[in-house]
């Protein structure tokens, strides 16, 4: 195999039928995914954990918001007009707070250096309830 | 393993672990991407030395970055062990595969297991349980092209190590 692999000619002729069958078997599950864990319905809470255990419980038709303390720092989480936010953490690269605001029931934000995630519950799409059976 | 094997995996150790704490260092478009790098080096490993090579480069790697980042023992430690781990067995299952995987091939399904790997570990470690999977599809998505990227440059290196 000596073909170019810097272009994206050269790349798919690198690739064996396996390879190619793999690789788009990957992407239309990852597009099946997406479909099946569609964030939809009415959150009613915001539920934040750390490490598994739920440190803070907030109703998402109050606005408000509760600092709580992750493993390396911190962690400030806003309600605001039923959506919810990490709006101040300490972490490396606070990829919490560039997810911006998630509003559907199933959706999480994750802070993983504070192994915190915020999860909204309740609605349709609720975690706990297979969607599956409910549709 | 020769003195030989375990010199060239120190070696690759030492660039996998420059390379980890380099893309740890660099600013982002997308917050969680990653080209994974450090990844392609164990599958360099794989290439050039086989899996037992692999595992040291993967499990010597992801200590020292650790040690280094200051993560060592954290959550994003945990991660990054679930995504290395998840990232290895699934490459040294794919090389085997009949029928057969290039090393391109090799590569994305190491890059998706990564990704999978450490949604797992988000939802089994911190609470997120099935949530993971809303966060899943992007992340798919986009390692299956960052696969070919460092694949292709796992091959393009390995064409010009033939002294080794």
């Amino acid at each position: 195999m000596t073909s170019d692999l810097f272009s994206v000619r050269g790349l798919w002729r690198a690739l064996t039928p396996a390879d190619r069958i793999v690789s788009l078997a990957l992407l239309l599950g990852s597009i099946a995914l997406g479909v099946a864990a569609r964030p939809s319905g009415e959150p009613t809470a915001a539920v934040v954990t750390v490490g598994g255990d739920v440190v803070a419980t907030l109703p998402l038709d109050r606005d408000g918001r509760v600092e709580v303390q992750g493993r390396l720092s911190p962690v400030t989480i806003e309600v605001s007009g039923h959506a919810v936010r990490v709006t101040e953490s300490a972490c490396p690269h606070r990829i919490c707070v560039r997810m911006g605001a998630r509003r559907h029931s199933g959706e999480i934000i994750a802070c993983v250096p504070n192994a915190l995630v915020v999860r909204l519950t309740g609605g349709a799409a609720d975690a706990s309830v297979p969607d599956a059976v409910t549709g | 393993m020769t003195t030989r094997t375990i010199a060239r995996v120190a070696l690759l150790v030492a660039v996998a672990t420059t390379l980890a704490i380099a893309e740890s260092l660099i600013p982002k478009p997308l917050p969680w991407l990653r080209l994974g790098l450090a990844n392609a080096v164990a599958l360099l490993a794989l290439v050039r030395l086989g899996a037992r090579a692999a595992l040291a480069v993967t499990a010597v790697r992801v200590l020292l970055a650790g040690l280094l980042l200051g993560t060592l023992g954290g959550p994003t430690f945990a991660l990054a062990v679930a995504g290395g781990a998840a990232a290895l067995v699934a490459m040294v299952l794919a090389a085997r595969a009949v029928p057969p995987l290039s090393w391109l091939g090799v590569s994305v399904i190491g890059s998706a297991a990564h990704v999978l790997g450490q949604l797992a570990a988000i939802g089994a470690l911190f609470g997120a349980g099935r949530s993971v999977l809303t966060l899943a599809p992007w992340l798919l998505a986009t390692a299956v092209p960052l696969g070919v990227v460092t694949g292709a440059i796992v091959v393009a290196v390995d064409r010009r190590l033939e002294a080794w």
